[in-house]
């Protein structure tokens, strides 16, 4: 058995490679999606004025620029192996740092706004499920629809003017402190919750239909026991499995939630680095997103294998399961 | 049923514009900016004068028209690259399998973001953004239903008849496959509204004067505590159509396909 | 006392050195002469100067000041802090290392490096704040002004506290921070929400909501910046089409700027017809009279210049329509004034196509003629008249862009004449004379209209009085009433 699951994780592993370097060659594609030269670019947000044609030539010349796109990437790719992923052009400090200074922000709003919205959605969904078809469940429903309907750039102003403007409840925007993380967290999180609780009542549903806990049912094992013990376990396995891997969704929505409350996180350093043209942290950021993705995925794979003997170890990646 | 009906005006509104706006979405009136509702103006006006209903009316147009266009093409790329991928197999297969991972790899809004704003703010980057991030979910659920009915020996008995690779895909394989599909791209539109929207929230989608709803929300923000109506309204455009099509969506994989889950990878 | 700022600008590298001093002015440091709300130099660090011929100027310096770490303010480090303004290159820097001259402790001798003698003038920009040699002006700026540097935190905010041994009026504020909002309605949501006690720069929507609030007043300063329409007289093909000088002119006969400031700028802007605040040309700025709103003029010009209106809406000559692309920066300019000048010259037959740009994408365009309007809004830093008139139509400038909006041989003499006037009088009159030849000869210009800097404040704060040079805004005289 500990040689399956090592050779499994071997393979798991070994797929990634060509995977990853699919994803390293789109971040770096970036730079030449655009329009513009990047030398001319980067002395102008750098000295703030039009730089003279002898200057961008000798940039050029130092970027590597004149090379072929393959050739740049590769040089691109094997130092960003090294952890060098150059210098913002912007700011002029290294990408990997910008990245550090990001990283917690964000990964404050999206833990939290995961949590809450797992915390939401399943006695949300199970309950809805439970009392199918009942006033509860009907209103339950049309709660998430409505969570899942409304724009996250509506739904933060609708609550920066209750709990900021007209309560002074909480702070408008800003970056300080766990009271600047609530109404970002609940922007987030709310939307993420409607659709987690909408797929909890379906999974729940599901299960309550399946023989074994019909048969329980008829033994006359009580109703609450029935839930607990085998509708609820069920369903909730691939619930949270789900909403592991649905948390890079939340990612992309912290790009418009941190930017509205001015959160300096990874979502708003790439809305920003965009603004500015600012290649190598646009680059730096697509890549370092994609590879956490990759390894969560793989971890999340791997913990599935671990904790469900059932799983069948074989090649995951070609189901339709998907990861996100 | 409420999911048809919205669905329905949203697209009739959209197709219909010219014909239903009381007033064309441009003209500028700086001496009637920010009135309530009037006869004249039955939802008011904006900052500049211009009428209200008739931006939201027209608005659907850059909106819906940009979610649909980008629906035809993901569907279409997902659908073809799916069916060469899962009919082919092989070392095709593994590349194109592999393209997908890597799209896969990413928060989709995060990375159609990154591209639209790389190529520089309008709806056909928005465009660009979303099909290039998008279509890979639908290629790899049609790549598992074409895999599916190879192993049924459906292809095989097809082709023992004499049936060619593009007669085969033709008429048995896309026949299969596309009505899934459709349901798949109906339970996504709500997604992509809200995606396309929040672009033009971050001024990457239709530039001005152009009434798209992201964009005026965007537009509306420093009439918030004044005339919160301008951000309002724009917002329940968008919270309807997503509604319609997440009703619509529900409804047609129940009556459709109640047993076939298709479920999209988590985006 | 908080404030809520604009966007937080120091991380930059070019800015990195600037701490405190530029683009956001914490009152940490300050130049040799000041800029008064009448946009002239003022003595300040410097209590004398003298024209010494020779393109040189000598400065007798204040005595008795040091510095916040209690070292003497003196000769050398004025030249120091000046020479450290060279170091942080910037395009609008007219010294060198060599411009400054140590005559003894307190005099310096000043000689910029091409014929200039605005030079006093132009001392008062926050970028020629004097700091301490030695001091490292990244991390923790060391000067002589009214504050002392505390703290500063990327993207959050800086703060700083009294400087209790000021050689001046001593602020009367024991501690200020200034948090940086990048976005304009979240700051003025900020103010209404009680997180701070004033805001910089309140978007025009916000202005009349804030000012129904009881507690919050709306306090406006005099116009210190123009919303200007940059012309490319001289654009790379295809944009060569403002090189009629008849188009340009047409052009901003179809523009009403009276119902732009009243109604668009709801009334939070001056109808002006000079490129810059007009008080800095002082009483010459009657001389430029700008051109008056007449779109029937603007169609008979049109019409005779064989721009035709055939059957559609706009105007056509052999086969190619009148369509002009206009460039902004997003963010630079209310997004509402270019559909509002888009809506009129759609009245007269024009169509404008609007590029709204990001940072570089604008300056790509800008810098290599790829448009025949440009919307921006430039502001007047300084008390030197020609300031803008050297800096985008002079063909000495160093600005790449101004050889796509060359103005013509005689407005370059009168700019250079402006700029080496002994007197101020002589040099206003001539940078006057040469903005007349701009706006009303040539239309090398259109100005649209002349901003206020807009604070919005708590009614507890008290003594501000509003800058039209928001770099220039001093706050040692505010307190906060209990």
């Amino acid at each position: 058995m500990p040689n399956r699951i090592a050779s499994f994780v071997s393979r798991r592993a070994l797929h990634l490679i060509p995977v990853w370097l699919g994803v390293s060659l789109l971040a770096f594609s970036m730079a030449n999606l655009a329009p513009g030269d990047p030398a001319e670019i980067m002395l102008l947000r750098q000295m703030g004025q039009a730089p003279d044609a002898e200057s961008v030539a000798r940039i050029r010349g130092d970027l590597g620029l004149d090379r072929p796109f393959a050739v740049r990437y590769i040089r691109w790719l094997v130092k960003a192996v090294r952890g060098d992923l150059g210098l913002s052009y912007r700011t002029g400090t290294p990408v990997l740092r910008v990245l550090a200074d990001r990283l917690p922000a964000t990964l404050q709003l999206a833990v939290a706004a995961w949590l809450l919205s797992l915390v939401m959605a399943i006695p949300l969904g199970v309950i809805a499920a439970v009392s199918r078809d009942s006033t509860g469940d009907n209103f339950a429903r049309v709660i998430a629809l409505l969570g899942t309907s409304i724009p996250s750039f509506v739904l933060a102003y609708v609550l920066i003017l209750a709990f900021a403007v007209t309560f002074r409840l909480l702070p408008v925007a800003g970056y300080d402190g766990w009271r600047y993380l609530v109404l970002p967290v609940l922007t987030l999180g709310i939307g993420e919750a409607a659709a987690l609780a909408r797929l909890t009542r379906a999974n729940m549903l599901e299960v309550l239909e399946q023989d074994y806990v019909r048969t329980a049912t008829a033994k006359g094992v009580p109703r609450h026991m029935v839930l607990v013990r085998h509708a609820l376990r069920n369903a909730l396995n691939p619930i949270v499995t789900l909403a592991g891997v649905r948390i890079g969704r939340l990612l992309g929505g912290a790009a418009i939630v941190e930017t509205i409350f001015a959160r300096p996180g990874i979502g708003k350093a790439i809305v920003d680095s965009i603004h500015d043209r600012d290649y190598p942290v646009i680059q730096g950021f697509v890549l370092f997103t994609g590879t956490v993705f990759l390894i969560a995925n793989l971890l999340v794979d791997l913990s599935y294998a671990w904790l469900d003997p059932r799983v069948r170890l074989a090649d995951t990646t070609k189901e339709a399961r998907g990861s996100a | 049923m409420l999911g048809l009906v919205l669905v329905a005006g949203v697209a009739v509104t959209a197709l219909a514009a010219p014909l239903i706006a009381t007033h064309d979405p441009g003209v500028i009136d700086a001496m009637r900016r920010l009135e309530g509702p009037s006869r004249d103006h039955l939802l008011g006006t904006d900052n500049l004068g211009r009428d209200m209903l008739s931006r939201l009316i027209h608005g659907s147009r850059y909106s819906l028209g940009t979610v649909a266009l980008s629906t035809l093409l993901i569907m279409g790329i997902g659908v073809l690259v799916g069916t060469v991928a899962g009919y082919y197999g092989g070392l095709i297969d593994d590349i194109l399998m592999r393209v997908v991972d890597a799209l896969l790899a990413f928060p989709s809004l995060l990375l159609a973001l990154a591209i639209a704003g790389t190529l520089g703010p309008g709806l056909t980057s928005v465009i660009a953004g979303v099909v290039t991030v998008w279509w890979a979910g639908y290629a790899r659920v049609v790549r598992g239903m074409v895999l599916a009915m190879r192993e049924t020996g459906f292809v095989a008995s097809a082709r023992s008849l004499g049936g060619t690779d593009g007669h085969i895909i033709l008429h048995h394989i896309l026949p299969n496959v596309v009505p899934s599909v459709v349901i798949l791209a109906t339970i996504e539109m709500g997604e992509l509204i809200l995606a396309v929207a929040g672009l033009g929230f971050l001024g990457l989608g239709a530039q001005s004067p152009a009434p798209e709803w992201g964009t005026m929300v965007s537009d509306a923000r420093s009439f918030l505590l004044s005339a919160p109506q301008l951000m309002i309204y724009p917002g329940i455009a968008i919270s309807l159509s997503v509604i319609g099509f997440n009703l619509l969506g529900d409804g047609l994989r129940d009556v459709l396909d109640p047993r076939a889950r298709v479920e999209m990878p988590g985006r | 006392m908080t404030v809520g700022a604009l966007e937080d600008e120091f991380g930059l590298e070019l800015n990195r050195p600037r701490l405190g001093m530029y683009p956001l002015n914490a009152g940490i440091c300050e130049p040799l002469t000041r800029l008064t709300d009448g946009l002239h130099a003022e003595p300040w660090l410097a209590t004398r100067s003298e024209y010494r011929g020779d393109n040189t100027y000598r400065l007798t310096l204040r005595r008795g000041v040091s510095f916040h770490d209690g070292s003497e303010f003196n000769a050398k480090a004025a030249k120091y802090a000046l020479g450290h303004s060279v170091r942080v290159k910037t395009q609008y820097s007219f010294l060198s290392e060599e411009s400054v001259r140590v005559i003894d402790d307190s005099t310096v001798e000043i000689r910029p490096t091409l014929p200039n003698l605005r030079v006093i003038d132009q001392l008062v920009h926050p970028l020629y704040g004097m700091i301490a040699p030695g001091s490292n002006p990244v991390t923790r700026p060391v000067c002589t002004g009214p504050f002392r540097f505390v703290e500063y935190v990327p993207q959050s905010h800086i703060t700083v506290a009294r400087n209790d041994s000021y050689w001046g009026n001593k602020a009367r504020l024991q501690r200020l921070t200034f948090r940086f909002f990048q976005d304009d309605n979240t700051r003025a949501l900020a103010l209404r929400s009680g997180e701070v006690d004033a805001i910089f720069d309140v978007s025009r929507g916000m202005i009349a909501s804030l000012r129904s609030v009881p507690g919050i007043s709306i306090v406006m300063s005099p116009p210190g910046a123009v919303i200007l329409m940059y012309i490319a007289t001289r654009g790379v093909p295809p944009y060569t089409k403002m090189s009629d000088p008849a188009v340009r002119r047409a052009v901003a006969l179809a523009i009403d700027r009276k119902v732009l400031a009243e109604n668009v700028l709801e009334g939070h802007a001056a109808v002006v017809s000079t490129v810059n605040p007009p008080r800095v040309l002082g009483k010459y700025a009657a001389r430029v009279r700008g051109i008056p709103y007449d779109p029937e003029e603007a169609r008979r010009i049109l019409d005779g210049a064989g721009w035709k209106l055939g059957n559609g809406r706009v105007r056509a000559k052999s086969g190619k329509p009148l369509e002009l692309v206009m460039i902004t920066q997003s963010g630079n300019v209310d997004r509402f004034v270019g559909e509002y000048v888009q809506a009129q010259l759609a009245a007269v037959g024009i169509r404008v196509k609007l590029d709204q740009l990001d940072p570089g994408a604008f300056s790509s365009r800008i810098n290599s003629g790829a448009f025949d309007l440009d919307l921006e809004v430039p502001n007047q830093n300084d008390a030197n008249p020609a300031f803008l008139l050297a800096l985008r139509w002079y063909s000495k400038s160093t600005v790449k862009s101004a050889r796509f909006m060359f103005a013509g041989q005689q407005f370059d003499s009168l700019v250079t004449a402006s700029l080496t006037s002994e007197s101020r009088d002589d040099a206003q009159r001539n940078a006057a004379e040469a903005m007349h030849l701009l706006v009303d000869e040539e239309v090398a210009a259109i100005p649209l209209a002349g901003i206020y800097r807009i604070y919005a404040m708590s009614d507890k704060v008290r003594g501000f009085n509003p800058h039209p040079s928001r770099n220039n805004q001093w706050w040692n005289t505010v307190w906060l009433a209990r």
